[in-house]
């Protein structure tokens, strides 16, 4: 049994598909989603229950080969969901994988992460070498570009 | 983007805007996938003797960090970082110094 963590931040419905694939979400395992701060709740419920839907359409979709659901196809499922703890009933009882839900995690996280990043930061000083013109060898997929607060 | 990869992190700075600083992958930690990285400064003569690492053009990794200047993997600064603030590879290190790295910390922790 593995976890395999969402981050709202960067994966919601179908792109939720995508990361099962990847990391290979079999019957028994856990899916932990995390809440992003500046989510508002309903846009949280919606994404919560999408990438569920995702899940179950895609350990269906692994038992019978067929493909990847649509956004479309995720929404019309959504309508026949009578909420999001049935659903999260439904992926128990049938495959066994049980939903953590990281509502109170996420602003810890947040901190924490907060103070890794300004700690490392004190590894340098003011004046070093610009390095924004360095060749990239391999950009990374999940990195998120800050930008300042409005 | 694995261990000995040689990374642009985006790290805040104090005028609240963030630059980028290169930074070598350590390992990564579950359950969130978050890696833990120690920074490279140009700072050479800030090197703690014994603890810290000289990447400089007599360094088996010089050529590869993506760099074009020595630097000093500064140990005493380490951190984990969400992959997020990770913007891309742009080098590494040979195996050899990865692994000098990690046995510089576990020694130092252990002897603590």
């Amino acid at each position: 049994m593995k976890q395999i963590v969402i981050d709202t931040e960067t994966v919601a419905g179908t792109a939720a598909f995508g990361l099962f694939q990847r990391e290979g979400l079999v019957p028994g395992d856990a899916l932990r989603i995390m809440r992003r701060p500046r989510l508002q709740q309903d846009a949280w419920v919606a994404m919560v229950m999408l990438v569920m839907l995702a899940a179950k359409h895609f350990l269906r979709h692994r038992a019978q080969g067929g493909a990847e659901p649509k956004a479309d196809e995720l929404l019309q499922d959504l309508r026949l969901v009578n909420g999001a703890e049935a659903l999260r009933k439904e992926l128990k009882d049938e495959f066994s994988v049980e939903v953590i839900i990281d509502a109170e995690l996420d602003a810890d996280r947040e901190f924490w992460t907060n103070v890794g990043l300004w700690g490392l930061s004190r590894a340098y000083a003011d004046d070093e070498p610009d390095i924004s013109h360095i060749k990239v060898l391999e950009p990374n997929p999940d990195y998120i570009p800050w930008k300042p607060e409005a | 983007m694995e261990a000995g990869s040689v990374v642009r992190a985006a790290l805040p700075q104090a005028d609240s805007l963030r630059k980028l600083r290169p930074a070598i992958l350590i390992a990564s930690f579950p359950p969130f996938g978050d890696w833990f990285v120690v920074g490279i400064s140009s700072h050479v003569e800030l090197a703690v003797p014994d603890l810290d690492v000289v990447i400089d053009p007599g360094h088996s990794s010089y050529s590869t960090t993506g760099l074009s200047y020595p630097g000093v993997v500064r140990l005493g600064f380490a951190h984990i970082i969400p992959k997020k603030h990770i913007e891309a590879v742009i080098g590494s290190v040979d195996g050899a110094t990865l692994k000098s790295i990690k046995l510089r910390f576990t020694g130092h922790i252990l002897k603590a």
